[in-house]
């Protein structure tokens, strides 16, 4: 199976022409030979370049893997962005509802998800989320979100 | 002489002692656990530095990740799942020792010639590093331009997927490194219009979703870890003299091969254990016998993973050029830490280096105490589910990255960072060649560019200065090498 490696060209040739399309664009230095323009071409080029070697002489993947990247179903997929998901919906919500909040229901959900039991995930994420806090905040002076709930130290 | 005195006054105080052993303690518990990485201790070891003095900063990941590739031994012996990388090349050499029923005897060699081989590493920086910086002293822009080039493309080389894979993978991380306003004429670059990422693309929070979240996310389709049956062990030290005195020529070989694969950008502590294992059956009068739990190999291979650790610290410390991919970390920490690497870290930073040289032997000497209790307790590491651990690491790689950068986007970063870093890995694109390519970018893109503003933009001058027409020479080899072995060996079929 080489279809991944025919995506990955596609893909790396579509933005080393892009990178370099952009960086035709960015502004001299008065006065200067170079600029800012330069190194982003040069790279542009370059991954362009690799993207198209890549696209027409894509390695076949051992049996192995291909079975593998088969076996990916949908649940699957889901499961594996779902660290991803958890962090960005944590962004979102971090500010408004604070660490102590956003650290217990991260931890917790991918506890679960690996397949933690309830009560024991729940444990965890309440424990976890006073020593990472105790440590960051208290003793580092990290000034995390407070949100609607904190700790007396 | 007094640089000597007064770079131990500032190892041997309470902070730098306490970081040492709590740093050793992390490190050993990391590397035990499958599926986290020397690498990855690092990583999430990075915000804490910010906090610490710039020697205990350093001392930090010197400890942690010194022990980590040592306690990657433990479950590659006791289960057959390497704990880092680093000891997947003889997993099933110390294995082999376990179902014979002396893992001590495994145990006990990874943890001696560990400890060797980083106190030989230690050494050969001491005495290289100095004779190098006095050669690096010349270096201008256009030379540390070469090396710059040259140190990503051996990265591209000596990848373990094909190189144009890992070339891609380079140019991508170099890519990622001109995000934002930190170029010549200070204008935003590929910013998309988000004021976020004007001040560039935090490295660290990158590295940590590269290394940690990319690692969260396979756990989430691998299957769960087999645990370790109770057991206790025997004397585990007992042999390793004997040991010592049999093999010091492969023991010195390993070391050899470890400093100098250490040394080679991209190539760490994984790849000189692979080939110090090759070589060491190469040159056995009885590799018939590697495999069924023979000592040789496994002296050998363990000997070479730790001093690979000192020997990635070489091009680091000189260059900025980053030996290893946590020396690419560690360079982050230095430059935070106005420790900036470069010859002139010699001559105007001495006692601070000097100290460094002190960690390290403190560290490889005390990975022998702490080894052992680790080895001794190891049944209760190894029985703590995968759930908590992987749970945990997601917090901390949120946290610490918002720590370094104070900004809640670093979150995003992380989790961006982390699908890429997953992305790569599994389509066979060299995640230390991206990683090398994101660190080294702007020391290759300023070299570039105050060369030519220099010169006025002529070309010549990278090819006609004596050191830059030999840096280019090897730069343009490097390139081309992968291409011409092809070439070379199709031409050799033909004529076949």
């Amino acid at each position: 199976m080489t279809l991944p490696d025919r995506i990955g060209g596609v893909v790396l040739l579509t933005l080393g022409v892009a990178v370099v399309i952009a960086s035709l664009g960015l502004p001299a230095i008065p006065g200067q030979p170079v600029g800012p323009a330069i190194f982003p071409s040069v790279l542009g080029v370059a991954l362009g370049l690799s993207g198209l070697i890549i696209f027409v002489k894509p390695e076949r993947q051992p049996a192995q893997e291909t079975q593998q990247l088969e076996a990916l179903s949908v649940i699957g997929t889901l499961r594996l962005l779902s660290p991803v998901a958890v962090l960005i919906l944590g962004y979102l919500i971090m500010e408004s509802l604070g660490f102590l909040v956003t650290g217990f229901l991260i931890v917790l959900v991918i506890s679960l998800l690996l397949r933690g039991s309830v009560v024991g995930s729940l444990l965890l994420s309440a424990v976890m989320t006073v020593v990472i806090y105790t440590i960051f905040a208290s003793l580092l002076r990290v000034p995390l979100p407070a949100g609607i709930l904190s700790l007396p130290w | 002489m007094e640089n000597i005195i007064l770079s131990l006054q500032t190892v041997a105080t309470l902070e730098v002692m306490m970081v040492i052993v709590l740093s050793s303690a992390y490190g050993m518990l990391v590397g035990c656990i499958p599926g986290l990485s020397a690498t990855m201790a690092t990583a999430l070891l990075v915000p804490i530095t910010f906090y610490l003095s710039p020697v205990a900063a350093i001392a930090s990941i010197i400890s942690a990740s010194a022990m980590a590739i040592f306690s990657g031994d433990i479950p590659g012996t006791l289960l057959r799942i390497p704990g880092t990388p680093a000891s997947a090349a003889y997993m099933e050499e110390a294995n082999a020792f376990t179902r014979r029923g002396e893992p001590e005897t495994a145990l006990g060699t990874g943890l001696w010639f560990s400890a060797l081989g980083g106190i030989f590493g230690t050494v050969i920086l001491v005495l290289v590093a100095p004779l190098l910086a006095s050669i690096a002293l010349q270096f201008s822009s256009y030379e540390y331009f070469w090396l710059g080039c040259l140190g990503l493309l051996c990265a591209t080389l000596v990848s373990n997927g094909p190189p144009i894979k890992a070339f891609a993978a380079l140019m991508f991380g170099l890519l990622v490194s001109t995000v934002g306003m930190n170029n010549a004429a200070g204008v935003p670059r590929f910013t998309f219009g988000s004021y976020e990422l004007y001040s560039g693309i935090d490295v660290v929070s990158a590295l940590v979703g590269v290394f940690a979240v990319a690692e969260v996310m396979r756990a989430m389709t691998a299957p769960d870890t087999p645990a370790a049956s109770r057991r206790r062990f025997g004397s585990i030290l007992g042999k390793q003299w004997a040991l010592t005195l049999r093999y010091k020529k492969q023991m010195l070989r390993g070391n050899l091969v470890g400093v100098m694969i250490g040394a080679l950008p991209g190539a760490g502590a994984d790849m000189a254990a692979w080939v110090a294992y090759a070589t060491s059956k190469r040159f056995s009068r009885t590799p018939e016998k590697f495999g069924t739990g023979h000592s040789e190999g496994l002296v050998e291979a363990s000997s070479a993973n730790n001093s690979a650790l000192a020997g990635g610290w070489v091009p680091s410390l000189l260059f900025g050029i980053p030996g290893d991919t946590i020396t690419a970390i560690a360079i982050g920490v230095l430059y935070m830490k106005g420790l900036n690497p470069g010859p002139t870290l010699f001559t105007e930073n001495a006692a601070s280096l000097y100290s460094l040289y002190w960690v390290f032997l403190i560290a490889n000497i005390i990975m022998v105490p702490l080894g052992l209790l680790m080895i001794r307790s190891t049944t209760y590491v190894l029985s703590v589910p995968r759930w908590t651990i992987m749970s945990t690491v997601l917090l901390c790689s949120a946290v610490g990255a918002y720590a370094v950068s104070n900004s809640l986007f670093s979150i995003v970063v992380v989790a961006a960072f982390g699908a890429i870093g997953y992305a790569l890995d599994k389509y066979g694109y060299s995640v230390a060649a991206f990683v090398l390519g994101l660190v080294m970018g702007p020391m290759v893109e300023q070299n570039l560019v105050t060369s030519l503003i220099k010169s006025g933009g002529d070309v010549t001058p990278f090819f006609t200065r004596p050191t830059s027409a030999v840096l280019a020479c090897l730069t343009i080899a490097a390139l081309l090498a992968p291409s011409l072995l092809r070439l070379l060996r199709k031409h050799r079929r033909v004529a076949v």
